[in-house]
């Protein structure tokens, strides 16, 4: 169990800058997740903590003791970090055996432990079986085992995982995914994982840390960053939403394209805003139906959720330094929320969920109700929607805000 | 659906029975050369043509023997008939350098025998002591072949004409010719005029050969169509193999297509395998024929007098441990400069790989050239140098170029950029974190190396090595300039010298030449069939930057260790070969007093010096275009069909650059002077071809390499939307490995344009190349001159690799 300390990093090459004064503090026993579009310097930052990259500027510590800063930088090999490459980097002319416990004869570790613990840790990836092999011989699945075996042989108290599930297909991604957190959890050490996957970091972090152009959007639980993001990227970026330009004025906002209004929370000024829906958030009932039975309690969470926020938000604000324009909306209230009416348009039906899109005035919505939906509700009907939770950004220069810089 | 079926069964069934009767056609003209060949009515018909012609100068020689010379002959008496045969006695005395008594041991016709080959072979001049040991050796076969051995270290003289034309005769009656040669030589010149003597001894030769063909033929009463028949004996069976070849190739690979379309495509296979068949495999085959059946019946005796001589086998030793050792130091050498430069924070190291790349594109024979003026073991710069700071005082050495030594170091410097190239690009592709992982794991910098990478490299350092090895042993140019003239031979060079002495020469070339065969084959087998099989497929994720291992401390002395090595190995030849060129008198320093003169290079602009730089660009351009449109069929061939047996072109061309120039050169001259109805020789059809066939794996590998990281699904993507295969190879696959293709272009351009090897061999007077050219330089005229043309071909050289990065945008590199 380590703490990474990371000071006022900040990384270019030549006069592109891809990390811009990265100041973060990883507690001991954390799973952190640095999340972020490709070419965002999220491999940059996992890679200067390893020691493969030198930060131009800033420090950073593992516990106690500063590895790079200054004059100082300690090489990798003396880092005792234990590392998974995207590419899993599994060494084609050893066998699996061999590879894994590569770290611990690099150690000079005596014999005898180094038959315990590779039995071990072999055993825990479930690859005894295959000791013997090429990796020619393995799946991309094993492979990627045998990777985290030798990374976590040494017994490591830091791991750092570079997208390690990215060349895995997708059933087995799900299972590695859940696989990786719990031997980790077990193990007790502390993750820094890198990803571009926001179901991967929503399932597996403690913390996330939402990066794009160089610079931390936001960081939380992924409850935090995924229901009070702080820009239009982070919305964007974990989960699925919809944005509508719209105006402030008195209290509500027009959304142009709904012809509707709705309420506005108090801290947006007047002028154009960026309304963010998700669609699952987009309650759809027949014509003439009642509310539907189960929105009381969820009603509920989201307003304890908004709590637990409120609390967080002058840190959140702190790292969102080139978003000072975006305010944080305040959660509106339901009640005060109108009805609106429009046509079912098209299903798509994914088993767990439905997929609509709903014509209100010159707007297509989008909405994901569960899989009952498909039945209960027909192509071309007229149906009113509600609105359970939304967020608003000042500006409605959608386009900037959004831009994914490679 | 239902109609269609039936129309494609009807373009199968056409093309089927297009292909059947060709192909019956085929095995016809095949089993009619084959008739041809076996009843030797080739020899016989084309016999009778020559023989008629040639009766007609056996007639005139008769009739000048019978009107003038035998009149002349008998006029003189007896004893000038035996002075002639003292003066016979006294001239072969002269010219081995002994007295007449020590000659006693032979016989009159033996004398006249050996003092005919001695004049035959006397375009060389014998030094005093080769002529006194050849004195001592009473038997004639023996006196002869060692005649052979000493004969080809001399030097060239020949300025009688009368000698030049008996040393171009072969197979005639020697003893007759030489007798007739010296009644003219008799001094008082009454017996016969020199004009008379050479008219006859023109056509002598030639009566002899008419003679035994009149002898052999059927006298001419064979009908004129077996006569053509037999005279295109191996032209028809090559035609109907060549015939069989194609229909049966051209039935598979319709039938993997299963379109059943003749396409241009298949066309284009055909005429390059063709093409392969004809100007590579052939030669080569017809080689080793040879090798065995030197006099049309198999016997090992060429090889068994070959490898009984002891020249030869100090010839083989040499070249084996020649090329052993240049590969061993050469990739002692790569192996930590392919790391330093593509892997660890060395100063420079851009510049640095760039620097030893362009060694690759360097003539070997500049360097040969260099280091014999540095390390001359008279005047050599570094020598001379030497003996002032080691307060020697001697006349020669401490090092001597003239040595296996100095040829191993020459070998080296010039031949371990095919290793470090070799290696590094494998190291470019070998996934930057297989190294971190080491890192990571906790092990250092050179744990890291010796652990991984080095283990991981091997099958790459392995094919390094190999071919380092092969190029070294097949090189001629280095060994001809260093070897040679201190008498340590190489298989190649003694290959050239054979092949200077005629028919029986041409015999021992090929066995040696089949020594040679043999190691390419081998290793050549090893290193694409064995070897590439383990080569580690490394899927690296994305492009990741590689981390440079941090030299720290070591950084400063190790860039200035390799600073040295460049300085060492590119830098002083490079300069050595440039100062020599402004130089009067080489053995004089450039500073010393009416040294410096710009003689040498106004020479270069002379226009027998243009008309060879036109010559060579010319060739270069036609060999590299013809290559480099085969290169991108072949590409198709191998990247884009599944068609068994593609490997089989592929290896063929890989064959063609692993055998030696001089190899490739002997079995062109062998086999397309009409033999088999190509006749091409003295042409530079013949050179372009030569280069071609040396230097196509080259572009090949190239342009393969860049299809295949083209995905296919490109080029079905222009297929599905309506373009043709050739519309979709110019408009898709062209300008995506255009970079690669132009590079490819250069790859074949730049060695044929200065090469020299088979050059010397296929040349005539019009077609005369920049690298023939500085041979006769450096031979005949003087090492200055041959230096700035060195110097002005270099420049050309890094001119060249300047516009193909340019070109490709430095997409591209070796």
């Amino acid at each position: 169990m380590s703490t990474v300390t990371i000071k006022n990093v900040t990384k270019s090459y030549g006069s592109t800058v891809v990390l811009r004064e990265f100041n973060e503090k990883f507690e001991e026993g954390e799973f952190v997740t640095l999340l972020g579009p490709s070419g965002c310097g999220k491999t940059t930052m996992l890679r200067m903590i390893a020691g493969f990259e030198i930060p131009s500027s800033g420090e950073i510590w593992i516990d106690d003791q500063l590895v790079s800063g200054g004059k100082t930088f300690i090489p990798p090999e003396q880092r005792n970090i234990g590392m998974v490459f995207q590419s899993y980097a599994v060494w084609p002319h050893m066998n699996v055996y061999d590879n894994v416990i590569y770290p611990l004869k690099i150690r000079k570790t005596a014999k005898a432990e180094i038959a315990r613990r590779a039995d071990r840790i072999l055993d825990v990836v479930h690859l005894s079986q295959f000791r013997d092999r090429m990796p020619d011989q393995l799946s991309g699945g094993q492979q990627q085992r045998v990777a985290l075996a030798r990374a976590l042989v040494a017994q490591p108290k830091l791991l750092l995982l570079d997208e390690p599930l990215s060349n895995l297909d997708a059933k087995l991604r799900e299972s590695m995914r859940f696989e990786i957190k719990e031997l980790t959890k077990s193990l007790g050490i502390s993750v820094v994982y890198v990803t571009h996957d926001q179901t991967e970091a929503m399932a597996m972090s403690d913390r996330i840390f939402l990066i794009n152009n160089g610079v931390v959007q936001q960081s939380g639980t992924p409850d935090e960053i995924y229901n009070h993001p702080v820009n239009p990227f982070a919305a964007d970026f974990l989960g699925k939403v919809d944005f509508f330009k719209g105006t402030a004025g008195e209290g509500t906002i027009r959304i142009t394209d709904w012809e509707c209004d709705i309420p506005c929370p108090e801290t947006i000024k007047n002028g154009p805003v960026l309304v963010a829906v998700r669609p699952e958030n987009i309650v759809i009932q027949k014509k003439q139906g009642d509310a539907a039975p189960e929105e009381a309690p969820l009603e509920k969470d989201a307003k304890q959720a908004k709590e637990a926020k409120d609390t967080k938000e002058a840190k959140d604000t702190k790292d969102a330094k080139d978003t000072k324009d975006t305010k944080e909306a305040t959660k509106a209230d339901e009640a005060a929320f109108p009805p609106v009416s429009g046509v079912l348009e098209r299903m798509y039906y994914l088993g767990d969920v439905t997929d609509c899109r709903i014509r209100t005035g010159r707007a297509l919505i989008r909405a994901i109700t569960d899989g009952f939906g498909f039945r209960e509700f027909h192509e071309g009907e007229e149906i009113t929607l509600r609105i359970r939770d939304f967020r608003v950004f000042e500006g409605d220069n959608m386009e900037e805000q959004l831009r994914i810089l490679t | 659906m239902n109609q269609a079926k039936p129309q494609a069964d009807r373009g199968k069934t056409i093309i089927l029975i297009i292909l059947g009767v060709v192909l019956a056609a085929a095995i016809f003209l095949t089993v009619l050369g084959m008739l041809g060949v076996k009843s030797g009515s080739s020899e016989n018909a084309s016999s009778v043509k020559a023989a008629k012609e040639l009766q007609a100068l056996k007639s005139e020689a008769e009739a000048l023997y019978a009107n003038t010379i035998e009149p002349a002959l008998s006029r003189a008496d007896e004893t000038v008939r035996s002075s002639c045969q003292e003066t016979a006695r006294s001239l072969l005395a002269q010219e081995w350098g002994c007295e007449t008594t020590e000659l006693a041991d032979y016989t009159d016709e033996d004398i006249w025998n050996l003092l005919s080959m001695t004049y035959s072979y006397s375009r060389k001049k014998l030094s005093g002591s080769q002529r006194k040991s050849l004195a001592k050796i009473s038997d004639v076969k023996e006196a002869q072949d060692h005649m052979l051995e000493a004969l080809s270290s001399g030097k060239e003289i020949s300025e009688d004409p009368v000698l030049a034309e008996i040393s171009a005769l072969e197979g005639a009656d020697n003893a007759r010719i030489m007798q007739v040669f010296l009644a003219s030589e008799n001094k008082d010149g009454t017996v016969l005029n020199k004009d008379t003597s050479l008219a006859f001894i023109r056509v002598a030769g030639k009566g002899e050969e008419a003679v035994q063909a009149l002898k052999t033929s059927a006298g001419g009463k064979i009908s004129p169509v077996i006569v053509w028949i037999g005279d295109h004996a191996r032209t028809l069976l090559l035609a109907g193999i060549l015939l069989i070849i194609d229909v049966v190739l051209l039935f598979f690979l319709l039938r993997a297509d299963r379109s059943w379309k003749p396409d241009l495509k298949w066309i284009l296979i055909l005429v390059i395998i063709d093409f392969l068949l004809v100007f590579q495999l052939l030669p080569l085959l017809f080689l080793i024929v040879k090798a065995f059946f030197p006099n049309g019946s198999f016997s090992l005796d060429t090889f068994i007098r070959l490898y009984t001589y002891k020249m030869n086998w100090q010839a083989l030793t040499n070249t084996a441990i020649a090329s052993a050792c240049t590969m061993v130091l050469g990739t002692l050498i790569a192996f930590p400069l392919a790391w330093l430069v593509g892997r660890t924070n060395l100063y420079g190291r851009t510049f640095f790989r760039r620097l030893f790349v362009l060694t690759y594109m360097v003539p070997p024979y500049v360097g040969a050239m260099a280091w014999l003026r540095l390390l001359n073991k008279n005047v050599g710069t570094i020598n001379l140098a030497l003996r002032a700071v080691l307060n020697l005082n001697v006349a020669e050495g401490p090092l001597n170029i003239y040595s296996l030594g100095g040829l191993i170091w020459v070998l080296t410097t010039f031949y371990y950029p095919y290793a470090f190239i070799t290696i590094s690009r494998a190291m470019e592709k070998m996934d930057p974190s297989l190294e971190e992982a080491s890192r990571i794991s906790g092990a250092n910098p050179l744990k890291t190396l010796l652990k991984i990478t080095l283990p991981m490299m091997t099958p790459s350092l392995i094919a390094g090595a190999l071919l380092v090895f092969v190029c070294a042993a097949s090189c001629y140019g280095i060994p001809s300039i260093i070897g040679a003239p201190g008498n340590v031979h190489t298989v190649t060079t003694r290959i050239i010298q054979y092949y200077g002495l005629g028919v029986k020469g041409i015999n021992d070339a090929t066995g040696l030449a089949f020594f040679l065969i043999v190691i390419a084959v081998f290793v050549l087998y090893i290193s694409d069939f064995v070897v590439a099989k383990r080569q580690y497929i490394t899927v690296s994720g994305k492009s990741v930057r590689p981390t440079l291992v941090d030299l720290r401390r070591w950084r400063l002395p190790i860039t200035l260790l390799v600073c040295l090595f460049a300085v060492i190995a590119v830098a002083i030849p490079f300069v050595t070969i440039l100062l020599t060129s402004f130089k009067t008198d080489v053995g004089k320093t450039i500073l010393a007093a009416g040294n410096f003169t710009f003689k040498q290079w106004k020479a270069l602009f002379r226009a027998e010096t243009l008309s060879c730089l036109k010559n060579s660009l010319i060739f270069g351009t036609l060999a590299a275009t013809v290559g480099i449109v085969i290169s991108c069929t072949m590409s198709y061939l191998l990247q884009r069909t599944k068609i068994r047996g593609r490997k089989i072109p592929d290896f063929l061309i890989t064959l063609g650059s692993g055998t030696p120039s001089v190899v490739i050169a002997l079995g062109l001259i062998m086999t397309m002077r009409g033999q088999f109805g190509i006749d091409i020789y003295g042409t530079a059809v013949i050179l372009v071809i030569a280069y071609l066939v040396k230097y196509l794996m080259m572009g090949m590998r190239t342009v393969v390499s860049a299809m295949s990281q083209i995905h296919v699904s490109l080029e079905e993507c222009s297929q599905i939307s309506g373009a043709s295969w050739l519309k979709t190879m110019l408009r898709i696959t062209g300008p995506l490995i255009f970079p690669s293709i132009a590079a490819g272009w250069f790859l074949i351009f730049i060695p044929s344009f200065y090469e020299l090897s088979m050059t010397t061999l296929l040349y005539s007077t019009n077609t005369k190349t920049v690298g023939f050219q500085l041979y006769e330089y450096w031979t005949f005229t003087s090492q200055p001159q041959a230096c700035a043309m060195a110097f002005g071909i270099l420049m050309i050289v890094v001119a060249l690799n300047f516009i193909m990065n340019r070109l490709t945008k430095g997409n591209f590199s070796i």
